[in-house]
């Protein structure tokens, strides 16, 4: 790749959309072409402007919910549930609103309150077992840091 | 006339006898220390060769003497175009699709004096043997071959560049004699012009530290007594096997201590915590199994397998490239 690669050409290479020849020479361009790494330096500092609001303005969905839901789901999967039990006391009309103050007390906190025993991803134990093998003897490189597996959940978010 | 004889024989004597060759001990250790002085480009294949797939790494690399490299991931395809970015003690893993730096700095390790220790370790055990020389992508090398005292076994094959005796192969041998990981270094060029500029890590990415390590201490008694609960060790190691280094890090309001045994090749993590903390395996693929009687979980990544059990009142973790019976060996002699 010689000439300047287009704005759209850039945006695909950013979002990892070219096909593998087209993505590995536009790398190539990258790293020789100092006007073009600006250019892409530029649209990287954007995309993150635009994540870091996003950020900002995003509460995150807390555990405890989901927590909460699959063990309900867990333990009383068979029978109705209590919101089941109180939804044929009450009208939906009614029972609804109280489902939804449910969840909104368990997203302001009240599922926090659960105990439950913390947990140590295997990854950081890969990890580290790696960081102190390093210092074997001729072991160069031996092991990807986990920095860099690609971590996705089984819905493909990671 | 006779005397000239005498002198066209001696000349021919001494240009017919072949240079000494090095000590294969003085090789290894040259090997070790090589890339403190020797700047060098080239393609690094680590691949590992497990009981069910192999999986192979691939990246070009750019060492600066005495302590700057980037190694830019060619394969697999997750990992293209990711790099890893070494200045000294600080790692920055530079994670192009997630637009991220995963900062780590081992700033409290003197990786020098470890290897070191380790090296001293791998004498203890094994016995290093040169091989007849041969060349390795067009480059005279020394084969030395590193054989575990207690089998007989030929664990490590290393070749070593006759110029400037950096390491360009490096193979490792089960106890079958199976090859189970090598790491290769191709089309290697040396250079003292790299610009400092490579080493740079790129703006506009977000820069993430990565997880709290502890100080890691090879007075390993002394980081027992300071884990501030009554920690287990194995009562079986491998023959050859002794703590190396120890560390005790807090995470997620649980102390995790960390214990470290190696052969000087092979090597072996022990894990535990004073709360029941439990291993998160989510995101492998984990197996079922047992130690000693107890539920536990394995999971293999390359080489590497991490074996995770609970006894019911604590969780422990094996983290190592030892088969999955020797892990499991070493486990079940996990008693109070």
């Amino acid at each position: 790749m010689n000439a300047h690669p287009n704005h759209e050409l850039l945006i695909d290479y950013l979002h990892g959309e070219l096909a593998p020849g087209e993505d590995a020479a536009f790398l190539l361009h990258l790293d020789e072409c100092a006007t073009c790494r600006a250019r892409y330096q530029e649209e990287v500092s954007l995309s993150e402007s635009l994540r870091e609001y996003a950020r900002a303005t995003e509460r995150e969905f807390p555990v405890g919910i989901r927590a909460a839901v699959l063990d309900a789901i867990e333990t009383g999967a068979d029978r109705p549930t209590l919101l089941e039990r109180l939804a044929s006391v009450f009208k939906p009309a009614i029972a609804v609103p109280i489902a939804a103050a449910l969840v909104l007390a368990a997203f302001l906190g009240f599922g926090s309150t659960a105990h439950r025993n913390p947990t140590i991803d295997a990854g950081y134990y890969l990890e580290d077992h790696a960081a102190v093998t390093s210092a074997v003897p001729f072991n160069e490189g031996n092991t990807v840091p986990t920095a860099l597996f690609v971590t996705e959940n089984a819905d493909g978010t990671q | 006339m006779a005397r000239s004889s005498l002198f066209l024989l001696c000349a021919l004597l001494i240009a017919s006898t072949p240079a000494p060759q090095p000590a294969p001990v003085d090789l290894l250790r040259d090997a070790m220390s090589a890339p403190a002085h020797i700047s060098y480009v080239g393609e690094v294949a680590v691949q590992h060769f497990g009981q069910q797939h192999s999986d192979v790494d691939i990246y070009r690399i750019e060492h600066r003497a005495p302590d700057m490299t980037r190694r830019w991931y060619l394969a697999p395809q997750g990992l293209y175009g990711d790099s890893i970015v070494t200045r000294g003690s600080t790692t920055y893993s530079i994670d192009v699709k997630h637009e991220q730096v995963v900062v780590s700095n081992d700033e409290d390790t003197d990786q020098q004096v470890t290897q070191q220790g380790n090296f001293g370790v791998l004498l203890a055990n094994y016995d290093a043997v040169l091989g007849p020389n041969e060349t390795f992508d067009n480059r005279p090398v020394f084969v030395v071959l590193l054989n575990n005292k207690y089998t007989g076994q030929t664990t490590m094959r290393v070749l070593i560049d006759r110029g400037t005796h950096l390491m360009l192969l490096r193979q490792e041998f089960a106890s079958n004699g199976s090859l189970i990981a090598e790491t290769r270094v191709d089309q290697i060029r040396f250079t003292g012009a790299i610009p400092v500029d490579v080493f740079a890590i790129p703006s506009g990415l977000r820069r993430v530290n990565d997880l709290a390590r502890g100080t890691e201490s090879s007075d390993v008694q002394h980081v027992i007594s300071t884990a501030g609960f009554a920690a287990l060790e194995p009562k079986y190691l491998p023959p050859g096997f002794s703590p190396i280094a120890a560390d005790v890090v807090t995470m997620k309001d649980v102390t995790t201590l960390h214990l470290l045994y190696s052969d000087g090749i092979r090597s072996v993590s022990f894990f535990q915590n004073e709360k029941d903390a439990a291993v998160d395996l989510s995101r492998y693929h984990a197996v079922a199994t047992t130690v000693a009687n107890h539920p536990g979980h394995y999971v293999q990544d390359g080489a590497t397998t991490l074996l995770a059990w609970s006894d019911g009142t604590r969780h422990f973790a094996l983290v190592g490239d030892l088969s999955l019976s020797e892990l499991e060996k070493i486990g079940a002699s996990v008693l109070p």
